[in-house]
């Protein structure tokens, strides 16, 4: 021990006596480390670490999917709920919830809110194994509608609204203006189904009046022991061949129509979703960082073990064994990756803290990032690793009997000539890797180019947009929420600088949940039914404020002499009427108990907007304009965003919004305030994080390049002294001499470009999902980093060059 | 017995298709105590052959006998080990690492031969107290002249009690002055019993040993005194 302890301490002491090679060899290899620790944090946190509930890995997400109405994911129902939490032997415990949102406040000088709130069946909290901080969590009996209405506030919500007052436990607030007692408080940290929920509502369905065809809720369950996710789906799948005996609504011929199966997934996968395969494509692209910083260290190491051939041979000949020499050097590698440790971890955890405040890299579980214990773990392991093995570069190819040479003439020349061999390949593979970055980063800008290029149908630029919702107990009916959304559209269109506004209950390029998803009946197909399509509200004036223009037949305006008419985006009105004119035919919501709902006939045909994100797939929308007599008496616009068009700075309308809003109705408050331009940037945020973080990797892939391929250059013309000096005496010119060392550059950088044009080809296919019209072997961007790569790779040769061109080959040759 | 017996001992190393000899047919004996130089112009071979007494250099034809022990029979590790035992170098250019001080400089043989602390500092602050250090302990080579780096190098060849120290040039690094110093003090080891092969190109650094051996082109051609 003592003798590790004096290795130790005569390592920081040798490195303490070269500070040049420790500074630079931490801070290489700690940047490499931070690259891969930040993106391993994040990947720790996100995709690798249990969700934070106790035996988290029986957590299922359960839906179904409905192959006949074209749905690939649709949620549970009462009926399904009851169902499966009565028979299913494969699960411990099921709940449900659904997500809204509820107005809170708004009395006197109380500040109205928006708050995301979840109604959710009273099991719930036990299938998520929660506790109350205080207060108690619902039962059975709090659910069941027979008792006072109760409700569970989230941690956050209890301190940041009432101040962490115990005393509300056991009060009575009012969301959307109906009284209920609060029984608890969750604990902190309880972040399902989103962190930001403030308010949870227990509701079981009633068994009486359950209906099993509703998918509209989302499911969770805890397995029972002994099953896994696919044997629970085959569980459920038996028991949906005997829902129809249970519940009539789902006859036998709509249960074959729709071809409903169970969906069981790890509740994970449901909130982790595609994050992952971004993350891992991130960690591997830092991967590469790390190699090439990697490569850098060994290039410093390999020179300073020139310098030290003469104490091995020391060493050896004092009697030292290989063993004594490998705990000497791994000692000062291990000194140097403490330092690059501990800068890696130091930038690491500000980056994580960085990406977590960092809106746009929408990502989920962020606030359970940390660069913690397994992270640090990570990096401090990664860089022993390292630097140990790059230390111990100076004792490879150890030949004894060059010992006594080497002291004898203070080096051999053979190892000399290896080391530099050994650099070259390092310069190489950092080249390639560097460019492999740089074409993967390039690929993603050019692709947000694209993405930004692209026909989204509307024009977001000058549109400010907010989201309402209007409470059942003050909007109970149709006419109550026309009325508002038409007043409301008509002070804010009063308003100066305002173009145009309106009103429609699905942004485009926001997901929305699989409530707007409804099953619709085409008139004169009647043996293709049940389509299923979003359907959205929409007052007359929102597509000119947006500018989506009516690409065939009319705009909805008044007097249009259309009974019940509607709008279909292109892409429905292709889904419904293929290869002909949706125009004048009639469609309706299909409810599947029999009773019907009244036909609506399509007016005209909106331009396409995408679903979910840029580029991507274009919505299948039908809309339903709030005109005074309602196209579908079921279907009440009771929440929407509004959307203004304006010549001014879209945010300095946001006072005067928001006074229109409460000149209406105190207790309704806007949320969600944001400009289109922001709606769609975020939609294409996935991208722009891996590109962000791919461009940051990138720069300093090449930055570190560069420095290694300078290093190397500049090692050669100092070794080729002697002989540029014999080819000044010789007659070469300035121009010869700069050739030479240049070519040397080149050769390098062409050796690298080509290994690098392997790997990127072999690489830049994983950003497939991610890129928009450019394919990953795009020539323009690989012919323009290539000639970045090559353009830098001779830079970095230029200044060896001008210092070989001043060789004095007098002095030159004096040197032995 | 002798402490050094060399029989036919050749080397050589393969320059492309034909070979190049650096030694041919080397026997020479040393007996424990005495004090040997061996002499001759560049390339005859000299620092081979030291290296091969040193046991740094097992890859040569022919037997080598230290202390009647069959040198080369011996595995990699033994010989080391037999080298670690008995053997101390001096070199031309001291050799001393840079970033340890003396004392660490001399203390560093001991732990490679796994002598506890306690005994380490013991035989350290012997050594320096004999040589005369004791108030350079604490500083670096960098410190120190020539001449005083010698005399710690010559401290740290003998302060693991060799049998045989092999000096490399010990002189030849330094002015006059400094060079009558080392080799006073290398005779007074010898004195002591220490036996001593030195190479040198100095006749008058030669003129300290009992016998000169020379050599040229890798053969033995005279043996002196």
């Amino acid at each position: 021990m003592n003798a590790v302890i004096q290795d130790l301490r005569h390592a920081a002491r040798t490195l303490a006596r070269t500070p040049g090679f420790a500074v630079v060899a931490a801070l290489t290899l700690g940047l490499g480390i931070a690259a891969v620790t930040t993106v391993f944090a994040l990947a720790n946190g996100i995709v690798l670490a249990p969700l934070p509930f106790p035996d988290a890995g029986r957590l299922v997400a359960v839906g179904h999917t409905a192959p006949g109405l074209a749905l690939e994911g649709t949620g549970m129902s009462a009926g399904t709920y009851l169902h499966y939490r009565d028979h299913a032997r494969s699960i411990a415990s099921i709940a449900t919830y659904h997500e809204s949102v509820v107005n809170l406040g708004g009395d006197g000088n109380e500040e109205a809110e928006r708050v995301p709130v979840a109604t959710v069946t009273h099991d719930f909290f036990t299938v998520l194994g929660a506790r109350a901080a205080i207060g108690r969590l619902p039962l059975g009996a709090d659910a069941d509608g027979t008792g006072e209405p109760v409700i569970v506030l989230s941690h956050d919500l209890w301190l940041r609204r009432y101040g962490g007052d115990p005393a509300l436990v056991g009060a009575t607030i009012a969301p959307n203006r109906v009284p209920r007692r609060v029984i608890g408080v969750l604990e902190p940290g309880f972040a399902f189904p989103r962190r930001d929920v403030g308010i949870f509502f227990p509701s079981d369905p009633d068994p009486a009046r359950a209906r099993a065809s509703d998918l509209y809720n989302e499911g969770i369950a805890r397995l029972a022991p002994g099953f896994d996710a696919p044997a629970a789906e085959r569980d459920l799948d038996r028991l949906i061949a005997t829902l129809p005996e249970a519940f009539p609504d789902l006859t036998p011929r709509v249960l074959a129509d729709t071809g409903l199966r169970a969906s069981v997934r790890p509740l994970k996968e449901l909130i982790v979703g595609e994050a992952g395969a971004a993350l891992w494509l991130l960690l591997a692209a830092m991967a590469f960082l790390l190699l090439i910083a990697t490569a850098n260290v060994a290039s410093l190491f390999l020179v300073r073990g020139e310098h030290r051939q003469r104490e091995i041979a020391v060493r050896t000949a004092l009697g030292a064994k290989s063993g004594h020499l490998v705990r000497a050097f791994a000692a000062e590698g291990l000194v140097v990756a403490v330092a690059g440790g501990t800068v890696g971890l130091l930038v690491a955890a500000g980056a994580v803290r960085a990406i977590a405040a960092w809106e746009i890299s929408n990502l989920p579980r962020l606030d359970e990032v940390a660069v913690d214990g397994r992270a640090a773990t990570v990096a401090l392991g990664l860089s022993a690793a390292i630097a140990v093995l790059l230390a111990l570069l100076p004792l490879v190819r150890l030949r004894r009997p060059q010992l006594v040479a080497t002291l004898g003439r203070g080096g051999s020349p053979s190892a000399g000539r290896d080391r530099q061999r050994a650099r070259r390949l390092l310069v190489m593979a950092q080249v390639a890797l560097a460019l492999t970055l740089l074409v993967g980063s390039s690929l993603l800008a050019r692709s947000l180019w694209r993405l930004r290029q692209a026909d989204l149908g509307f024009q977001p630029a000058g549109v400010l947009t907010a989201e309402l919702a209007l409470p059942r107990s003050s909007y109970g009916t149709y006419e109550a929420t026309r009325q508002f959304w038409d007043a409301l559209v008509d002070r804010v269109s009063a308003l100066p600088g305002v173009e145009g506004a309106g009103m429609v209950s699905g942004l485009p390029l926001v997901p929305q949940s699989a409530f707007h998803d409804l099953a619709l009946d085409v008139e004169d197909r009647p043996q293709e039914t049940r389509r299923a399509m979003s359907v959205y509200h929409a007052t007359p004036g929102y597509f000119a404020a947006i500018r989506l223009p009516i690409v065939e037949g009319q705009a909805i305006r008044s007097g249009l002499g259309v009974e019940r008419p509607v709008l279909l985006s292109a892409a429905a009105a292709r889904r419904l009427f293929p290869g002909r004119s949706a125009v004048g035919k009639r469609i309706r919501r299909s409810v599947g108990d029999g009773t019907d709902q009244p036909w609506a006939t399509v007016a005209g045909i909106v331009a396409n907007v995408p679903r979910e994100h840029v580029g991507g797939d274009p919505a299948e929308i039908v809309y339903l304009p709030t005109l005074a007599e309602p196209v579908d008496p079921g279907l009440r616009p009771s929440y929407g965003s509004l959307v203004v068009r304006t010549r001014l700075p879209p945010a300095s309308l946001v006072p005067a919004l928001r006074q229109a809003v409460r000149d209406l109705d105190p207790h309704v408050p806007l949320a969600a305030v944001r400009t289109m331009d922001e709606v769609v940037a975020r939609s294409a945020s996935r991208t722009s994080f891996v590109m962000v973080l791919l461009g940051v990797a990138a720069a300093l892939a090449l930055a570190l390049g560069t420095v290694g391929l300078y290093g190397v250059i500049s090692y050669a013309v100092k070794r080729r002294t002697r002989e540029l000096g014999i080819r000044v005496a010789l007659g070469a010119r300035q121009a010869d001499i700069r050739n030479v060392v240049l070519g040397e550059s080149a050769g390098l950088a062409a050796g690298g470009i080509a290994a690098g044009i392997v790997t990127t080809l072999a690489s830049t296919r994983f950003l497939r999902g991610l890129l928009y019209e450019v394919s990953p072997g795009d020539p323009l961007v690989f012919t323009g980093m290539v000639a970045l790569v090559l353009a830098v790779s001779l830079l970095a040769g230029w200044v060896p060059a001008r210092r070989a061109v001043r060789v004095d080959p007098v002095t030159a040759l004096r040197q032995e | 017995m002798a402490l050094i017996e060399l029989q036919k001992v050749e080397k050589s190393y393969a320059t492309g298709p034909t070979r190049t000899w650096v030694l041919r047919q080397i026997d020479l004996a040393v007996e424990e105590g005495d004090f040997v130089t061996l002499m001759g112009p560049s390339g005859a071979g000299k620092t081979t052959l030291l290296s091969i007494l040193g046991m740094l250099d097992g890859d040569f034809a022919g037997a080598y006998w230290f202390a009647g022990e069959p040198a080369h029979e011996l595995k990699p590790r033994a010989r080391q080990e037999l080298h670690k035992k008995h053997i101390g170098f001096v070199f031309q250019h001291y050799h001393l690492l840079d970033d340890l001080t003396v004392y660490e400089n001399l203390e560093l043989p001991l732990s490679y031969r796994d002598v506890p602390r306690k005994v380490r500092a013991g035989k350290v602050a012997e050594a320096l107290d004999r040589f005369g250090i004791v108030a350079k302990k604490d500083l670096y080579p960098s410190q120190l002249s020539g001449g005083q780096q010698q005399l710690v190098a010559v401290a740290r060849a003998v302060i693991a009690e060799p049998k045989m120290i092999l000096a490399d040039e010990p002189t030849g690094s330094l002015h006059s002055s400094q060079g009558t110093m080392i080799m006073e003090l290398l005779s007074k080891l010898n004195a002591e019993g220490v036996t001593i092969v030195q190479v040198t190109h100095d006749d008058r650094v030669a003129g300290y040993s009992r016998r000169t051996v020379l050599l040229k082109d890798g053969w033995i051609v005279d043996s002196l005194g």
